[in-house]
């Protein structure tokens, strides 16, 4: 039973719960943040992959007919967590992230701007309550870099940059419940908020804010027998809301907005205390600030090890 | 099959995080402008699109102004007119596209508009004899767009009007006299004109600014290297270059219900400006003389010239019965066809000229 409740909530808590703006392809510094609720003092630690592509070119609500620009982001990240006893735990997180720009238009070949690096860490301290409820706060370091530039030396924008470079404070919640009639079948919600600091060096002199950012995912989880191996299918929805950009005081054109996105899971049992996740995110719709090239698809692929402690 | 499992994932894990540090792959690699910048390197920015990520308009298509119903009086224009056609490129597509590689009569040319810095341009695109196309590179030298020309991949400052990276370094631009104006003015003037259609081969919001309230608001998106705070950032001014030297104009130093003319001296070279600011233009010329005679100028008479409005395009006549337009042209009168030369005058936003040149006076102002 307790394996089940692992996997259970290993896959609830696989998809992203923080992104950057709207407009940038978005290192996602908590793809995974918040790792599963578990009872007593156990180590948790994921590895995972997280692709997103920004392929759509959309105006408000219209999505024009124009696919010459791609942004994509690779990030790699390292997460781990400690829970102290059946209440505290807290976790960190480490991305590497690739930001990809690339440009093709038509009969004039494609140009492709890469930045890489170490992304921004995360840290986060939970409280569980009443058993099904877990409050959080966390701080975003700016340990990524903000200042990287072209090949030829030339300053790069915000969107592109492994990191914010600015301190961002992070609120947490999240709930969970299996229903009685079935007991592998679970409910689940998770909520975030990323209160935005501000980088007072970007491009070299002005003191730049990406937008505040809100989320609200809530999903159904599963688990099924399969050719005798444990798979957990999970769906759930999510709404993300971001804030215009600042920049000098003055809001940055075409960022903020609003995704509705549906996200497909599935989740592998490997051995009893590790697992692979895997969810994809599809917007089903979204409401910009002016013209961005918006989310195409997300994919996140995790390995989750779960270690208890004697 | 755990093993396998990990394998697989550890060594994704590995290739992204060795992935190579900033390895840009360019599509035309034989073509990558490097080298030397004659404009400090740290002032020149990304503006985030990347290159051709604003696709300039390389066959741009014009309709009549009957047919150009997105467009309302009061948007402001760029155009050129010549004794055989008027074009007009209306901001509201050229926000979107910055470059309109064109064609005026048989010569090949692009018009620059830059958003950001709200200044607009024409250029001829023949550049050592060849014909060229200019694109949007993605770059920004203090706030204003840097074009690239596709034959040779070098980069151009629109503001300082030259060529400041790659093989055409130090090359300037001949220029082609622009007007901008509002759509009303403009088909006032030229009522036989065209205007740019929205009808450009890309999907576009046309109708909608893209950069919010940045055309009225006092904050740049990107800053400049001398902010100078004696106007609004945003005020319109016409500014004339003289070297390394801005005279700029301001609307305010007209009258409010008329046109009005200004004669003023600019490093040692006496000019005349025109500008009303109900019709929404200012334009200048060099002094002229004519039979050793310098021109006198005066608007023009009444019926060219009602309730304080430019009938036609005629914005001045002279001593000796000329009629110029204005472009500069004497349309009528004993000189008919003869020019007057036009400053180095552009119309655009105030914040950028003093990161541009040495020097920039404001008319009327110590």
């Amino acid at each position: 039973m307790k394996m089940l409740y692992t996997i259970l909530i290993l896959t609830l808590t696989a998809g992203s719960v923080l992104g950057q703006s709207c407009c940038s392809g978005g290192a996602p510094l908590s793809g995974n943040l918040g790792l599963p609720m578990v009872d007593g003092r156990q180590v948790q630690f994921s590895i995972s992959y997280d692709l997103n592509k920004l392929n759509t070119l959309k105006s408000g609500t219209e999505t024009l007919d124009d696919n010459t620009r791609t942004r994509t982001t690779h990030t790699a990240l390292f997460q781990a967590g400690y829970n102290i006893d059946k209440h505290w735990s807290f976790e960190i997180l480490l991305p590497y992230v690739q930001q990809e720009r690339e440009v093709s238009p038509l009969g004039l070949g494609s140009t492709v701007e890469i930045t890489n690096g170490i992304g921004d860490i995360v840290f986060l301290s939970k409280y569980r309550f009443l058993n099904h409820f877990q409050a959080g706060l966390g701080v975003k370091f700016p340990t990524g870099s903000s200042d990287e530039t072209t090949s030829r030396g030339i300053l790069l924008n915000a969107d592109m940059q492994p990191g914010s470079g600015a301190w961002d404070g992070i609120a947490f919640f999240t709930s969970e419940h299996q229903l009685k009639s079935r007991n592998s079948l679970s409910v689940y919600s998770t909520w975030t908020y990323r209160f935005t600091g501000k980088n007072n060096s970007y491009l070299i002199d002005q003191v730049y804010e990406f937008g505040n950012e809100a989320q609200v995912q809530v999903g159904v989880a599963d688990q099924f027998l399969i050719f005798n191996q444990l798979i957990g299918p999970s769906l759930s929805f999510k709404y993300r809301n971001v804030s215009a950009d600042i920049n000098d005081g003055f809001d940055v054109p075409s960022t903020g907005g609003s995704w509705l996105f549906i996200k497909p899971g599935l989740s592998y049992l490997i051995t009893p205390t590790i697992n692979l996740v895997t969810t994809l995110d599809l917007p089903l719709y979204a409401n910009l600030e002016g013209t961005q090239v918006t989310p195409t698809f997300r994919w996140n692929t995790a390995l989750l090890f779960n270690l208890k402690l004697r | 099959m755990m093993n396998n499992f990990l394998t697989l994932f550890i060594a994704a894990f590995v290739f992204i995080s060795c992935a190579k540090e900033k390895d840009p792959i360019i599509g035309n690699p034989g073509l990558a402008a490097q080298g030397e910048w004659s404009i400090p390197l740290n002032r020149i920015l990304d503006g985030g699109p990347g290159k051709d990520g604003i696709p300039a308009l390389d066959e741009p298509i014009f309709v009549s102004p009957q047919e150009a119903t997105y467009l309302d009086d009061d948007e402001l224009v760029i155009g050129h007119s010549s004794a055989q056609e008027s074009k007009a490129y209306s901001h509201l597509v050229m926000n979107w596209h910055e470059i309109a590689n064109d064609w005026f009569g048989q010569e090949p040319v692009a018009v620059i508009y830059c958003p950001l810095t709200g200044t607009a341009t024409g250029w001829h695109r023949k550049l050592n004899n060849q014909v060229t196309t200019f694109g949007v590179s993605g770059l920004l030298y203090n706030a204003n767009v840097i074009p690239y020309d596709r034959n040779t991949d070098s980069n151009w400052s629109q503001l300082t009007l030259e060529c400041v990276n790659g093989e055409l370094i130090g090359t300037r631009p001949e220029m082609v006299n622009l007007l901008e104006t509002s759509w009303s003015t403009w088909k006032t003037f030229f009522p036989d004109t065209e205007v740019l259609s929205t009808e450009t081969g890309f999907d576009r919001s046309y109708g909608v600014y893209p950069y919010g309230s940045y055309r009225t608001s006092e904050g740049l998106i990107f800053q400049v290297k001398d902010s100078d705070d004696r106007l609004h950032p945003k005020e319109r001014v016409h500014s004339i270059i003289s070297g390394d030297y801005v005279k700029a104009y301001r609307f305010s130093n007209f009258p409010e219900t008329a046109a009005g003319i200004i004669l003023d001296n600019v490093e040692g070279q006496n000019v005349v400006v025109i500008g009303s600011q109900t019709q929404n233009f200012i334009v200048s010329f060099f002094e002229k003389q004519i039979n050793d005679e310098v021109l006198t100028f005066s608007l023009p008479s009444d019926d060219l010239y009602t309730n304080g409005n430019f009938t036609s395009s005629v914005i001045l006549t002279d001593q000796f019965g000329n009629n110029w337009n204005a472009f500069g042209y004497a349309v009528t009168g004993p000189n008919e066809g003869d020019q007057l030369t036009p400053t180095m005058g552009i119309m655009g936003y105030w914040f950028p000229w003093t990161s541009f040149y040495t020097t920039v006076d404001i008319y009327g102002e110590q």
